[in-house]
């Protein structure tokens, strides 16, 4: 369970004083459910998830995962989710079990139910044939697989994905996207950050679309293409944002600006 | 607990998995003694000394009795020093002689044009005949001299303020001008004549000087000298280059020779005057080394092991720091680090211990290799010449002191470096901080490493130069006794500079700017702009840090442009001390404050205070002068030594008779009242106090105010003092309770040391009589006044900050404020 309420976040900037990345966004999500964050880069997507993780203290507002305040009580909360995103990379030179056991012993897990679960996700993500490889000499994807591993060892109720295909080959992804749809059969409460449309399709039980630090429309697929008459996610997603901001989505052969 | 642990595993894990680190701390240590020491014993091997070529002028003149350079081939050409003026016989073969004796009366030109000569020989000829050229040059050199002398006197006298002497006319000042610049033309031609002809060392002796000694020697065997009359004497003369290294190397060995061929001819003319030898030794000295094998041995580990030390810890724990912290942001893994429960302290302890045990092993690993390498290579050298410079085995317990002191110094640079890595955004900026860490270290090291500079209490507690004076001490024979007990306050202080810096780098990862940090283009103009036109409220830490630093400059800057002031009367000093408070102190802190700051009365603390707060800064210095003055002169009278000049004239004034008691109190008591308030409890406070770290704010003013009164013992007493003032700022929001206990201590002060004790009439227990008839605090002063003075101090401390004071505090991260939102 996460209930976002009113978060804002702002930064100081050198030359532009201090800067809203995140704006009054408020949202909920609930077990067994994927609540899909959509916005283009730089919208706050990863500044949002960044305050849920604790590793950034919000301006104002407040939020709290799995009824853990992020400000009051940061451990617990570190304790109750499994947060993965492009700036949450593995260590080099230590292999892939041993960087899943370090941070399941870091979560706390005792050590016999920490083996057998890392075998459990060895056998699940198809890893065992790169179990004691070095991570630095693993691929992209191999290294992917290992980070989720790090995200779901410790089996935490609230999942936190930002952007996890990013660089992924087609093969990789549909492993990733397959994970995610397993811990949504498990109940767990999960937040999935992109801004790839067929994911936000496959996967994603509702969605909030937003854009520079403002969430502009949210609610189930259907319902928001419906609200807004557009066909797909990619369509409704460009009209949403459109509506908003018209210099954002450059009209095609309109001259550049 | 178990989460430090596991991440400290990691860390040595990973450390040990870097092929890098693995060879800076662990290989290379072993590897590079050994290496130098086989380089050093193969450059020796290597390194021949070629001789060098001394030319000797007039070698017919010399004696024949006591021959300098006497003759070594039967044909007449080959000459050399007489082995027995050397140490080593075999450094006679260093110096090449050409005497001009090889070849008669015949000229180089002779020499040269005849066809039989071999090239060797035709080279002496040349050499020998650039060596009368120069002879000839020299007294062209000596001609002139004697022009320039008679000027230069005068002009000296001149500036001695010697009236009689004459004033230059601008036609000799014309004059003098031109024959230094002849004199230095042809000094320059003499010196390219002897490098031309590879010419090291010339050596010319006058005509008839082997004649004019024995006559000597005879007048004195006769005793028909005149006994005090100076004797007219041609006297050899000595050409060399000193800024040139061969003439020089040539010459020390010229020289060396020489005086023993003089002490040889001294001895031939007591012999012929049938005196005894012990004629010219009236007192002949003789010299005992009392010191032992050992204990010369430990003289040179006691110099080498501290430097080593502090060296070692600083860059074994600078390059595991880089990895663990600006490596860990540059590689993307601290985010993943921060995700985890652990919480920021087990993160940053987990690391430190890393990072510790690095330091440590480095540190250990390069002394025991330097160790044992040197012990190697004594026993090598020691059959042939008798150890080097009694580089020997150190002995065991050395190797333990170096041991246990490796731990605080190791704990103090792994936390420091720590906390710099931490603040590094990635390790390239790190290696940037590598450099002035380095040079600071270094200079400690070397200041303890001066052969006369010795552990006291106030060394014992600064950083880097404790431990190493420590060490040295123990490491020294005979002056090791008594100074165990300098372990604790070295180890508390390490201790103490550890934990500091481990709080910076803990503080490090609340920083989010730091943590997170982009990479921001930085424009100086705009960042000068911003500084003045968004200046907060009240100054931040680094506005307080960066006065400070300018304070202490100041202080610095002052020692000299004030000093000579001190000299002068006791008026020069009233004004000094004016003007050094309100320029060194008041007039930074006020441009700081209006240029820095938009709340001048936030920032100086200018509000009225609660009159119980006011009341505890009007008694507190009547308690606590008594206590303070006691401390300071224990402290003075046991382990500093004397005070600085200028803090004994400014004593002097204090107490001067011709300066009223109105005046002494306004210029000692009120005006640093005034200035340094304004300073230490107005902008330092305040800007210290950012984000509401009160206490360490009090500290940190209180340290500062210590800092600036640079003599020992005052500095101690001020930094206690200005715990107290501190106190009493954060606790009244005011500046007012603390120029209230200024303006009171120092007057009571001033009153001190104006009267004297026998004018006041009371009993020992309260109040005696000083060495200088100065009146001391007794026993039962002391008690009650410290008694009371703790209360006091106590119930200040239990008292909640106030709240203007807390809303002085710039606040850089602010707390998530629901409230706000509504707005």
């Amino acid at each position: 369970m996460i209930v976002v309420d009113s978060l804002v976040k702002e930064f100081q900037d050198f030359k532009l004083g201090p800067i809203r990345a995140v704006d009054r966004v408020s949202f909920t999500a609930r077990p067994g459910e994927i609540y899909g964050l959509l916005g283009p880069n730089g919208a706050g997507k990863t500044t949002c998830l960044r305050i849920l993780s604790t590793v950034l203290k919000p301006t104002a507002g407040s939020a709290s995962v799995a009824g853990f305040d992020v400000t009051e009580q940061p451990e617990a909360v570190r304790k109750s989710i499994g947060f993965m995103s492009n700036n949450t990379d593995i260590y080099d030179r230590m292999t892939a079990a041993e960087i899943v056991m370090h941070f399941g012993q870091l979560y706390g897990l005792p050590m016999i139910r920490l083996r057998d679960r890392v075998d459990e996700i060895f056998d699940l993500l198809r890893m065992n044939d790169f179990r004691d490889t070095l991570c630095g000499k693993l691929s992209t994807g191999q290294r992917q697989k290992v980070s989720i591993a790090r995200t779901i060892v410790h089996d935490p109720p609230v999942l936190i994905f930002d952007e996890p295909t990013t660089g992924l080959d087609v093969l990789v992804a549909r492993t990733v996207l397959k994970v995610v749809q397993r811990l949504r059969e498990e109940g767990k409460c999960i937040i999935f950050s992109t801004h790839i449309m067929r994911e936000v399709e496959r996967l994603c039980d509702r969605i909030g679309i937003i854009h520079r630090g403002r969430i502009l429309a949210e609610g189930t697929v259907d319902s928001l293409t419906e609200r807004f008459g557009q066909p797909d996610v990619e369509e409704l997603f460009f009209d949403v944002i459109r509506r908003e901001d018209p210099a954002a989505v450059p009209e095609l052969g309109a001259a550049p600006a | 607990m178990r989460n430090a642990l596991l991440i400290f595993a990691r860390e040595v894990r990973d450390q040990l998995r870097d092929k890098r680190t693995l060879f800076m701390l662990i290989v290379l240590p072993l590897l590079l003694y050994p290496a130098l020491a086989l380089g050093m014993i193969q450059m020796q091997t290597l390194f021949n000394e070629k001789p060098r070529n001394v030319v000797v002028l007039g070698a017919d003149q010399l004696p024949e009795t006591s021959p300098l350079i006497p003759l070594e081939s039967d044909d007449g050409t080959r000459f050399q020093f007489d082995p027995a003026y050397f140490d080593a016989p075999t450094d006679a073969d260093k110096l090449r002689v050409i005497a001009d004796a090889e070849f008669g009366s015949r000229t180089a030109i002779e020499v040269v044009g005849d066809p039989e000569t071999p090239p060797a020989v035709r080279m002496r000829a040349m050499q020998v005949e650039t060596a009368r050229d120069v002879t000839r040059e020299l007294a062209e050199l000596e001609k002139l001299a004697e022009r320039i002398r008679p000027l230069r006197r005068r002009l000296v006298q001149l500036a001695n303020g010697d009236e009689t002497a004459e004033p230059l006319t601008a036609a000799e000042t014309d004059e003098l001008a031109g024959l230094d610049l002849a004199a230095d033309a042809l000094t320059g031609k003499v010196s390219n004549l002897l490098a031309t002809a590879d010419i090291q060392a010339l050596i010319i002796i006058p005509d008839g000087f082997a004649e004019t000694l024995a006559a000597f020697n005879r007048q004195i065997a006769d005793r028909t000298a005149a006994p005090s009359e100076p004797v007219e004497r041609p006297q050899p003369r000595i050409v060399q280059n000193t800024a040139d290294e061969k003439s020089t190397a040539a010459m020390s060995r010229v020289r060396r020779a020489m005086e023993q061929w003089e002490k040889r001819l001294l001895a031939e003319r007591l012999a012929e005057a049938q005196l005894p030898s012990a004629l010219v030794e009236p007192v002949a000295a003789a010299s005992v080394d009392v010191a032992r094998t050992e204990e010369r041995v430990a003289n040179v580990w006691a110099r080498l092991f501290p430097f080593l030390l502090v060296l070692m810890s600083v860059t074994g724990a600078f390059y595991p720091a880089i990895d663990l912290g600006a490596g860990e942001k540059e590689r993307g893994t601290m985010e993943t680090l921060l995700i985890c429960p652990a919480t920021r302290g087990q993160i940053v302890a987990g690391k430190f211990f890393t990072i510790f045990l690095f330091s440590l092993i480095t540190t250990i690993l390069n002394i025991l290799s330097m160790g044992l390498t040197g012990a190697y290579l004594a026993d090598l050298v020691s059959g042939s010449i008798g150890g080097i410079g009694g580089l020997e085995t150190p002995p065991l317990t050395s190797l333990l002191w170096v041991l246990l002191l490796a731990i605080p110094m190791a704990a103090m640079f792994s936390a420091l470096s720590l906390a710099l890595a931490m603040f590094a955004r990635s390790s390239k900026e790190g290696q940037y901080y590598l450099t002035p860490l380095v040079s600071v270290t270094i200079g400690l090291a070397i200041f303890a490493s001066f052969p006369l500079v010795a552990i006291s209490p106030f060394y014992s507690v600064m950083p880097v130069v404790g431990p190493a004076l420590l060490l040295k001490g123990l490491l020294s024979p005979g002056l090791s006794g008594g100074l165990t007990w300098y372990l604790v306050p070295v180890l508390i202080s390490s201790v103490g500079y550890s934990i500091l810096a481990l709080w910076w780098a803990r503080d490090q990862f609340d920083r989010e700017d730091i943590l997170f940090r982009e990479a921001d283009r930085f424009e100086l103009g705009l960042w000068l702009r911003q500084l003045v036109t968004k200046r907060g409220e009240t100054p931040t830490f680094a506005e307080a840090g960066v006065l400070f630093g300018i304070l202490l400059f100041l202080q610095l800057a002052a020692l000299r442009v004030f000093r000579p002031f001190f000299d002068a009367s006791t008026a020069d000093v009233l004004k000094v001390v004016v003007l050094q408070q309100t320029m060194m102190f008041a007039l930074p802190a006020a441009l700081f404050g209006f240029l820095l700051t938009a709340n001048i009365r936030k920032t100086f603390l200018l509000h009225a205070p609660k009159w119980p707060l006011l009341a505890a800064g009007l008694l507190l210095p009547l308690l606590l002068h008594p206590v303070s003055i006691e401390v300071g002169a224990f402290l003075g009278e046991h382990f500093f030594e004397e005070p600085p000049a200028h803090i004994v004239r400014a004593a002097e004034v204090i107490k001067a008779s011709e300066v009223p008691v109105l005046v002494a109190i306004a210029v000692f008591a009120l005006t640093p009242a005034i200035c340094e308030e304004l300073t230490f409890r107005g902008f330092l406070l305040t800007g210290l106090a950012t984000n509401r770290r009160w206490t360490l704010a009090i500290v940190l003013s209180a340290l500062a105010f210590g800092l600036v009164h640079w003599y020992p013992p005052q500095v101690f007493n001020a930094a206690l003092l200005g715990l107290v003032l501190g106190l009493i700022a954060v606790r009244s929001g005011s500046l007012l309770p603390g120029v209230a206990f200024h303006l009171i201590y120092n007057s009571i002060e001033v009153l001190r040391s104006r009267v004297t004790a026998s004018s006041v009439p009371l009993p020992d227990a309260l109040v005696w009589a000083g060495e200088d008839g100065g009146v001391r605090y007794g026993w039962l002063t002391l008690g009650v006044c410290g008694i009371a003075a703790a209360a006091l101090i106590l119930w200040l401390v239990r008292q909640p900050v106030s709240s203007r004071f807390a809303r002085a505090a710039t606040v850089i991260e602010p707390p998530p404020e629901p409230a706000a939102l509504a707005a």
